[in-house]
């Protein structure tokens, strides 16, 4: 089962009420099948946007933030989705994956260099390697010169 | 005639391989390029005197973007528009920058990161580039 991170943010709500609210985010979870490693308080903290809740449709702007590090499956993840957005005390759930990290290879210095001697732009002039977007664009520009050109004077020329 | 050519080849390709002999017995490093004579000047395969590569700031310092750190990701914003800064201006490789596309997106889906602007409270944060002084003229993308 991947690994899961789930922020919850709550509505503003009383300490017992938040209790109740967490316990039932944690049930909800677990009758899933998903598995629960820690849960972290992230406090109380203004939130970046201000959001709305449910059903009382007051403006939230300060509230609990709450980070479950949880197993579960991908079927699951909807299902755990779904059912904790309809919940009336959450206000936003977020639950993102940690992505297998790429081993990170600098290339500041090939971008720094003037663009006559990158590798990319050699390769672009040695194989003529062009998107199919761009060769349209290229091919427009062309034909618009080549439309602009006047195909015959509207006055004519002076003969001699 | 023919022979006589024949024959010229061979004491040639024999004189090389003498040559060759001569040398492998003389010198053997790795970062020396291989001379058919003894007396040639020597080649290295690499600048000794080269600089050590630049690397970008995220590279140098090896700070892992998350995507709850939402800080720094803002720092990459910019305080008028609210819009990530190119890569010309934040002077990151093509690995980094993208991570740091991807990062500020999931933060902001998952709830962590202002969508339309930067946060006012991380206005006076301590700049790292000049948008005004990019790396390079335009990102041209
Ligand atoms: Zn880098």
């Amino acid at each position: 089962m991947p690994f899961y991170e789930l922020t919850l943010i709550t509505r503003s709500l009383s300490k017992a009420d938040l209790v109740k609210a967490l316990v039932r985010a944690g049930n909800t979870l677990l009758n899933q099948g998903a598995v629960i490693e820690k849960v972290e308080s992230l406090g109380h903290r203004d939130l970046a946007y201000r959001r709305i809740a449910k059903q009382t449709n007051e403006k939230v702007y300060t509230s609990n933030m709450f980070l479950f590090w949880t197993h579960m499956s991908r079927e699951m993840r909807e299902s755990v989705d779904s059912i904790l957005r309809q919940d009336l005390d959450t206000v936003h759930v977020g639950i993102v994956t940690n992505e297998e990290k790429e081993p990170i290879e600098c290339n500041l210095e090939e971008l720094l260099k003037p663009p006559a001697e990158r590798q990319a732009v050699k390769e672009l002039r040695e194989k003529q390697k062009m998107g199919h977007f761009t060769r349209q664009i290229v091919f427009k520009r062309t034909e618009k010169e080549w439309r602009s050109i006047p195909k015959s004077y509207p006055i004519a020329p002076p003969r001699y | 005639m023919l022979r006589s050519i024949v024959k010229g080849f061979l004491n040639s390709g024999r004189s090389v391989s003498r040559t060759a002999a001569n040398y492998s017995d003389t010198v053997a490093s790795g970062s020396v390029v291989e001379q058919s004579d003894v007396d040639e000047p020597v080649e290295l395969k690499s600048n000794p005197y080269d600089k050590p590569a630049r690397k970008c700031l995220l590279c140098r310092t090896g700070i892992d973007l998350d995507y709850k750190n939402a800080r720094l990701l803002q720092q990459f914003v910019s305080n008028f528009s609210g819009r990530v800064y190119d890569q010309h201006v934040t002077g990151l490789c093509d690995m980094q920058q993208k991570k740091l596309l991807q990062t500020i997106s999931t933060s902001r889906k998952a709830g962590y990161m202002p969508i339309l602007v930067k946060d006012p409270k991380y206005l006076k944060d301590p700049k790292l580039f000049d948008p005004l002084k990019p790396l390079r003229p335009h990102s041209f993308a």
